[in-house]
């Protein structure tokens, strides 16, 4: 008999940033034998299926985001952390620079950025993709709309990198962490005092959010300095693994490659494919406001459950050869990724993201030929149980 | 100008409320919440955009 519970997935800490390194396998084995997983070690319960993640976004009386999104990581102003009304308000102002609209505004500094970005590696005998694109593009199109002057922005791209250790939990909030979190706040308060004293006449993303209200009620400074923060963590490194996957999967895959080349109208379900099989946040939590029975086990009032998003984009009760990378997968029949959450908390920053990961696909596919590895050389990946990516992806370009 | 929206359909992916910060809204019970029916023509654009974004077609746009 099939042993269906292998002893190496027996008391999975899920907050360790190794267990989500390679972890389709034991991904696997949770979707099909323990769909509902209690991780000792931290308290927390997993869910993996796809239906159980809808589900629990989509009860968001049960499952608040108030008590915290990621274990024993206390919540904050941000709007991440807030529950219905409030939440429902927060948001409204943080999104008042993120409309389709503003996006649209967005597309033509973005393509000048990946043309420059993709003339300086041509001129390259050897690039890195992560440092020389997929990092550099969402760096610089967020610093652009914040207005961070260009002599701080290697040091906040430093900053950020540090927080988002922190985001693994208690355990990974080094000293490093939170100095670069303290030179953040200061960072943050220094762009706040020069916006107030010019006026808050400027267009930066920042003087929206101060300038920005809804019936009277305009952000505090606390929510402020946390929406910024969140704007960095969830714009900068996600971005960044979504380009950089998406173009480590096509640099095996010269036939999909060069389909796009030919048809760059395949482009934005491509898109979709990269931002479903890369899958940068390996999860969110939410905490049970009452006993909630599912799979035959109940998650008590109180207690987190992390919804881990790669798994369900990976579940095979909705997509089809889900290990597969297909730029060609018809999301209409088989079911959109949940790589950007859904409900009220889905992701606001998802159309720029998928703005930077087609402009680079655009822009790779026309001028670049093909991309390989050098040999001697290999590929290195964060290790981080909250976003996952290429930390280096040395390349070859061939010009066409 | 009209917001027309099928409640039925609404499987709250919030794509609209992305689209649309000034049209909709949540509840605090997390249901939909529609905050202007009859938008000025200067907010077109911006229901087009979420009209568009919906992935379950429950928001069409009335003359």
């Amino acid at each position: 008999m099939e042993n269906k519970c292998p002893a190496k997935f027996h008391n999975v800490d899920f907050c360790a940033p190794a267990t989500h390194d390679n972890p389709y396998e034991m991904y696997d084995h949770f979707l099909e034998h323990e769909p509902l997983y209690f991780d000792e070690k931290n308290g927390v319960w997993e869910v993996f299926r796809y239906d159980d993640i809808v589900t629990i976004e989509r009860d968001t009386e049960t499952f608040i985001n108030g008590e915290g999104a990621r274990p024993n990581i206390p919540p904050d102003p941000g709007m991440i952390y807030q529950d219905g009304e409030q939440h429902s308000k927060q948001r409204a102002l943080v999104s008042s620079g993120f409309t389709p609209r503003q996006m649209r505004k967005m597309e033509d500094r973005a393509r000048e950025i990946v043309t420059e970005l993709v003339d300086i590696m041509l001129h390259k005998d050897e690039v890195d993709i992560v440092e020389d694109l997929a990092a550099a593009l969402p760096m610089r199109l967020i610093a652009d709309m914040l207005g961070i002057p260009e002599e701080k922005r290697a040091s906040v791209q430093q900053w950020i990198n540090q927080i988002m250790i922190g985001g693994c939990g208690p355990d990974y909030v080094t000293d490093e962490v939170n100095d670069a979190f303290e030179n953040f706040c200061m960072h943050h308060e220094e762009m706040y005092q020069d916006r107030i004293s010019a006026g808050c006449k400027g267009s930066d993303l920042l003087t929206i959010w101060i300038n920005a209200e809804l019936n009277g009620e305009k952000l505090d400074e606390s929510q402020l300095l946390f929406e910024h923060v969140l704007l960095n963590v969830g714009g900068a490194e996600t971005t960044r693994s979504a380009i950089a996957g998406g173009l480590e999967r096509l640099s095996e895959d010269p036939k999909q490659y060069h389909a796009l080349y030919e048809d760059s109208s395949l482009i934005p379900n491509a898109v979709e494919e990269i931002i479903r099989w890369v899958c940068p946040f390996v999860n969110m939590y939410r905490t049970a406001t009452r006993d909630y029975e599912m799979h035959g086990k109940v998650i008590k009032e109180g207690q987190m459950v992390g919804l881990t998003y790669p798994a369900a984009n990976r579940d095979p009760r909705k997509y089809k050869d889900p290990h597969t990378f297909n730029i060609f997968r018809d999301f209409s029949k088989e079911a959109k990724h949940l790589s950007f959450g859904l409900g009220p908390h889905f992701c606001l920053g998802a159309s720029l993201a998928r703005l930077e990961v087609r402009l680079s696909l655009e822009e790779m596919t026309a001028r670049v030929k093909s991309l390989r590895i050098p040999e001697g050389k290999e590929l290195e990946y964060v290790s981080s149980s909250f976003t996952r990516g290429l930390k280096k992806f040395p390349a070859i370009l061939e010009a066409r | 100008m009209k917001i027309i929206f099928d409640r039925d359909k609404c499987k709250l992916h919030a794509q609209c409320r992305g689209a649309a910060p000034e049209l909709f809204s949540f509840a605090p019970n997390g249901t939909l919440v529609i905050l202007d029916e009859n938008p000025p023509e200067e907010l077109r654009e911006a229901l087009q955009d979420a009209v568009d974004a919906c992935p379950e077609q429950a928001i069409s746009i009335g003359d």
